[in-house]
């Protein structure tokens, strides 16, 4: 399966291209550059074309009357809406057994009146995890008193997502800090998250008073490892179609042609931020760890795409390093190598994207080109020369 | 005989921004190398500069004799017109016959030209990044010539070249051992060409010195 975008003239984005989005897919950029405007018209396109496919998948089992109705405006949130004009398009095609299906957006209108063979179907799942999962620990101690308060749309998508992992897994390994977090769960009390140290002696605290980077991090891993391994696409699938076909009572008309385990899986996941709050060496320990959760221990019955959004010379830097291990056999026993086709790093700048991936000349490795992120020491060191003049 | 290059420098670039060019009042700045490697710098008396002292260090490892043209100061003998205005890269070389390669190169060094900190940089400013920049001078000079025709098409390589130079480090200070520490990781890319193309074709291609440019 191959994805594509074209983004023109939306917010910040003058003319975004990508035409083969990769597996792990990272965007640098200066602030209000537009990576996570790119990232939330991705997810979004992707989410409508879950949507058709599950639409298709009911059509093709003779359920002609689709549930789901798909109102584009109605899926623009937190201030996307407002960056929209006239002038505003999206092209998203998925390319699959040789077919193209393309949904595209012009003239603020969708045009998505596709029906998907069952061949081509795939069935995916999306996940946003919003830069404001810090306020996650808080919130989930507080939930039942804050009942129709909200922090906008994509932190509760990260936040549902915290909370659905969490139904599942209960205790997650947070090794790049050398702690663990575990689930308490009593009665009707709401989820107590208690951070201990993999070292005995030293007493647990609850996530909601731990440090800034464990705040924002144990949410970020727990959601990467529940989608690689615990999510159960066979739930989904329940929730999204069999549930809704008992309701209305046409349970007897559904004959699928295909069954929901034949389904190619997909999960994205979407990451704004990756470094918050962490320091550099945890950084790089972050970003290991989620590279092995996505790429070397996931279920087999799924691949795993990552988009991440960041600020970090550390973690771009540290691609280079996992991207480095793809070379050597001992280094890819060591390392959560990256294979070099199955990375694209991009500088979003003046509303276009430049693709960062270059080859050495000498070796012929693939590198990625962080030289943009050296500017400001640069720029540190020649102001403090400078003072002599 | 003068290479196509300057041949179109001359007659074809002018002409079409409506300008004569006046071989009396005129030069093309220009030196010309033979086989071999050597140092290019802007700014100074001379293009060729002694080993230790360049920006771009290319390697004329073709059979035919390569010559680097001063584009920046080309551009600038049009000041005032249409042919002159845009931004415009530093170099241009090519070989003095055939159409093997050409190569634009635009240099850059560490900024040493800061001034007092109440004149300094405030907190946010939009400052380009180097390499954003190069690219832009690189793309901006080879859209020069497409205006004109697609002279640039006969060459069978053509590359955008960005060659770098950064500050030197006194040995001891604190500063100075903190930035050696923060470059360690250029050397990444200190010789690498871009999977991306740039317009027209180019390819784009990126030394730290003193890594060297092979023009074959």
């Amino acid at each position: 399966m191959k994805e594509s975008i074209i983004i023109k003239n939306l917010g910040p984005l003058k003319e975004v291209e990508i035409r083969d989005i990769k597996p792990l897919t990272v965007f640098i950029g200066k602030s209000a550059s537009g990576k996570s405007t790119i990232m939330k018209i991705i997810v979004l396109m992707r989410y409508i074309y879950k949507m058709i496919n599950i639409r298709s998948y009911l059509k093709n089992a003779k359920i002609t009357r689709s549930p789901f109705k798909l109102r584009f405006n109605s899926l623009l949130q937190d201030g996307l809406e407002s960056m929209i004009t006239v002038e505003t398009e999206i092209y998203y095609t998925v390319e699959i057994n040789g077919n193209q299906y393309t949904l595209s957006y012009t003239n603020k209108t969708l045009q998505s009146d596709i029906n998907i063979p069952n061949n081509d179907l795939v069935f995916f799942k999306e996940s946003y995890i919003s830069e404001t999962r810090s306020v996650i620990p808080t919130w989930a101690s507080k939930v039942a008193t804050l009942k129709g308060a909200s922090l906008g749309f994509f932190f509760h998508e990260t936040f549902n997502d915290f909370n659905n992992a969490t139904d599942v897994i209960k205790e997650q390994q947070l090794d790049y800090l050398n702690l663990k977090m575990k689930v308490q769960k009593s009665g009707n009390k709401p989820k107590q998250f208690m951070i201990e140290s993999l070292q005995e002696g030293t007493k647990p605290v609850e996530l909601r008073y731990a440090s800034s980077g464990i705040q924002t991090s144990a949410p970020l891993v727990t959601i990467v490892r529940y989608f690689a391994k615990e999510f159960s696409f066979k739930d989904a699938f329940k929730r999204s179609v069999l549930d809704y076909l008992y309701k209305q009572d046409r349970l007897e008309k559904f004959t699928p042609q295909i069954n929901q385990s034949d389904l190619e899986k997909y999960v994205h996941i979407h990451i704004e931020e990756a470094e918050l709050s962490l320091d550099p060496e945890a950084q790089r320990a972050l970003i290991s760890n989620l590279i092995d959760e996505a790429f070397h221990k996931n279920n087999e019955d799924r691949k795993l795409g990552l988009m991440i959004a960041t600020h970090s010379p550390y973690i771009v830097n540290h691609l280079n390093v996992l991207l480095r291990a793809g070379y050597f056999e001992k280094a890819r026993e060591n390392y959560p190598f990256l294979e070099k086709d199955n990375i694209a790093v991009y500088r979003v700048h003046e509303g276009t994207l430049t693709s960062l991936m270059a080859t050495d000349n000498e070796t012929e490795e693939y590198v990625i080109n962080t030289y943009d992120m050296s500017d400001t020491m640069e720029r540190i060191f020649d102001e403090y020369e400078s003072m002599e003049e | 005989m003068d290479s196509a290059l300057i041949d179109f420098l001359k007659k074809d670039y002018p002409a079409h921004f409506g300008q004569e060019w006046k071989e009396d009042t005129m030069q093309v700045r220009r030196e010309q190398r033979p086989k071999g490697k050597f140092e290019i710098r802007d700014g100074q008396l001379q293009i060729v500069q002694y080993t230790g002292n360049g920006v771009s260090v290319i390697n004329n490892n073709s059979e035919t004799d390569v010559e680097i043209i001063d584009f920046e100061h080309y551009i600038n003998i049009f000041r005032d017109t249409d042919a002159g205005m845009g931004r415009k890269c530093d170099f241009i070389i090519n070989p003095i016959a055939g159409y093997d390669f050409i190569i634009f190169n635009e240099l850059t060094e560490s900024e040493k030209q800061y001034i007092m900190p109440f004149t300094s940089p405030k907190t946010g400013e939009e400052k380009e990044g180097k390499l954003a920049y190069a690219k832009k001078q690189l793309e901006i000079s080879i859209e020069k010539f497409y205006s004109v025709n697609n002279f640039l098409d006969d060459y069978e390589k053509k590359v955008a070249l960005f060659s770098c130079r950064l500050t030197d480090t006194r040995p001891n200070g604190i500063m100075s051992k903190s930035l050696r520490a923060f470059r360690k990781p250029q050397k990444i890319f200190a010789n690498i060409r871009a999977h991306e193309l740039l317009i027209h074709d180019f390819v784009f291609e990126q030394r730290i010195y003193d890594n060297e440019y092979k023009v074959c």
